[in-house]
């Protein structure tokens, strides 16, 4: 079966793709280490400057773009299955903008200044009062367009509240702070926001991965779905919560990322065979990629200038929008 | 036993009552019509017998009420062809047609010999083996809409409801498609099937059910239920009656009444 094949080798390719991106992301960096210096500070106990900046710079930014890219992924091809809409992507349901609005209160109120983990923390609480808004709206009927419009209303109202702490704050060093964190990055990350973040995506990955055979037959409609024995309600909050949990965490550490969510489910869709319950692998290894040369070519792009992971990512995902949304057009002609 | 007993069965879509007071049974091997006009309540019957709707009354199969099979329980007994036809995604046919074998694979384990060789029957009863390779989102309405009529099969239960199957499929391929229906029932299956075809149902079935504004008119064999006085009372129809190989011709010539 060539179908079949084809994807084995997509898989294996991403698998090794993203090993490598990741290797590479701990070698990339001011500090020149060598290859084989780098791999023995990361386990060295000795304590000097290379095992420092390798076990506590390189590596959780390394950890943090392979993790929040699985994240993007694995949740943007849920929410594409689910939704039966190739234009969807995780920040969809409210839970970005939520979490950005957590951080923006918590950089705001100078909370994050008296100590560091006050802005993860305040931005998972955000996302979670969000998430429990968007499933309350949807309901117990399950229908995707109350969540989706339910998703809308959260998200215009946070980006509203990030807008006001904006225009009223009397710092303009806050404000500067607000707008640069909103740009999503991964510098400057400790160890503690990836054990902070990932019992959070552990949990969302887990729920996320449960629905590919549901995700299959949605492709069917939701009626055929549920004739098939699929519970509709249980996949409706498998989707919301996994999505919350690790994209809200994921926003909570690092910003907001956006277009890969939405771009590498599309792209490696015909390599699954069109079935979603194959696109999730591959689409959480694809977005590990992806967020992993995003985060390689921001150091090696613009060395010392700090240019923004979210910046990138939006710069080449929005023109790859457009041209998604010109081919669905010539399709619907 | 019955294999499909509804009793009392009401329904709403919003304020309009849709189903009012259904009753009636399917046996074992009987390849029942369901017939009526426009807005007369056949899908709604056959969304409320899968519980996709809330409804008023009782179905039971098999003798077991409905809701206590759960989901899964009920997926394994009936399979269900909604009318209209989808495909999200540009999948194979044949994956497409293995989706109906979901209800009978335990979570994470593979497709099974058994499982690939119902998928491979029902392909073949719906003549779309010659395109398992291909993607179901490029296929023709009628092709796709035997490509769904395989994938109902491939859950191999002992009921199907289909509403409107043959719907846009050339004479031949519904012709074959209620012959396989009909395979069906000779093989101790039930099939309750919905159209709009009365020349048609009135061949292939062995009992018709005609649904009128929400209440159930007529139920007998096609003959007793196909008469002049009815089709002009429900349908607002005159017919041509005849008979040809055997079989009940029923062709609506003209309008009874102006509408």
């Amino acid at each position: 079966m060539s179908e079949a094949r084809l994807y084995r080798f997509t898989l294996a390719g991403l698998g090794l793709a993203t090993l490598v991106l990741f290797c590479l992301s701990l070698m990339v960096g001011p500090a020149g280490i060598g290859f084989a210096d780098s791999l023995a500070a990361l386990v060295s106990e000795r304590g000097d400057a290379v095992a420092l900046v390798m076990q506590q710079i390189r590596l959780p930014r390394a950890l943090l773009g392979l993790m929040i890219g699985i994240t993007l992924g694995l949740s943007g091809a849920v929410l594409q299955g689910y939704l039966r809409n190739p234009l969807a992507e995780p920040a969809l349901i409210g839970v970005s903008a939520s979490a950005s609005l957590g951080a923006v209160i918590a950089i705001y109120t100078g909370l994050s200044a008296l100590f560091p983990l006050a802005l993860p923390l305040s931005a998972l609480a955000a996302a979670g009062v969000a998430v429990v808004i968007v499933q309350a709206m949807a309901g117990a009927q399950g229908s995707t367009l109350t969540l989706i419009l339910a998703g809308v209303a959260v998200s215009s109202f946070a980006a509203a509240m990030t807008s006001l702490a904006l225009n009223l704050s009397s710092n303009p060093f806050a404000a500067l702070e607000i707008i640069f964190w909103m740009m999503g990055s991964l510098s400057d990350r400790s160890m503690t926001h990836v054990w902070l973040a990932l019992p959070f995506m552990l949990a969302g990955w887990g729920a996320l991965m449960m629905l590919g055979r549901a995700l299959d037959a949605l492709t069917l409609g939701g009626e055929t779905a549920a004739s098939l024995g699929i519970d509709m309600r249980r996949v409706q909050a498998l989707a919301i919560f996994g999505t919350a949990a690790s994209v809200g965490a994921a926003t909570a550490v690092a910003g907001a990322i956006g277009f890969v969510g939405l771009v590498v489910p599309h792209l490696l869709r015909p390599l699954a065979g069109g079935r979603p319950s194959r696109l999730l692998p591959a689409s959480a290894l694809g977005g590990a990629s992806v967020v992993l040369a995003a985060d390689i070519l921001v150091r090696v792009l613009a060395p010392g200038r700090d240019l923004k992971l979210g910046v990138l990512t939006a710069t080449v995902g929005a023109p790859f929008f457009l041209w998604l949304v010109w081919r669905e057009r010539r399709k619907a002609a | 036993m019955t294999r499909l007993a509804v009793s009392h069965l009401s329904a709403s879509l919003g304020k309009r009552q849709v189903l009012d007071d259904v009753s009636f049974g399917v046996g074992a091997g009987e390849l029942v019509g369901l017939i009526g006009p426009n807005g007369a309540g056949k899908s709604t019957l056959l969304r409320s017998i899968m519980g996709l709707l809330r409804s008023k009354g009782e179905i039971r199969l098999d003798g077991v009420r409905a809701e206590s099979l759960g989901s899964r329980g009920r997926a394994r007994k009936v399979a269900y062809m909604a009318q209209r036809r989808e495909v999200a995604w540009a999948m194979s046919v044949e994956a497409l047609v293995a989706l109906g074998r979901l209800p009978h694979l335990e979570r994470l384990s593979p497709m099974r010999a058994s499982d690939q060789a119902a998928v491979d029957r029902a392909m073949q009863l719906m003549d779309v083996t010659a395109y398992r390779q291909r993607e179901a989102t490029a296929l023709s309405g009628g092709e796709l809409a035997r490509v769904l009529a395989a994938r109902a099969l491939a859950q191999d239960t002992p009921l199907l409801l289909a509403d409107e199957p043959a719907a846009g499929l050339d004479p031949a391929h519904q012709i074959g498609l209620m012959q396989t229906f009909r395979t069906l029932a000779d093989e101790g299956r039930s099939v309750l099937v919905s159209t709009h075809d009365l020349g048609l149902a009135a061949r292939s079935c062995t009992r018709l059910i005609l649904l009128d504004r929400g209440r159930l008119v007529a139920d007998g064999m096609p003959e007793e239920v196909l008469t002049p006085e009815t089709l002009r009372a429900v349908y607002g129809v005159n017919a041509y009656f005849g008979e040809a190989e055997g079989g009940m011709v029923v062709l609506p010539v003209g309008l009874s009444a102006p509408i």
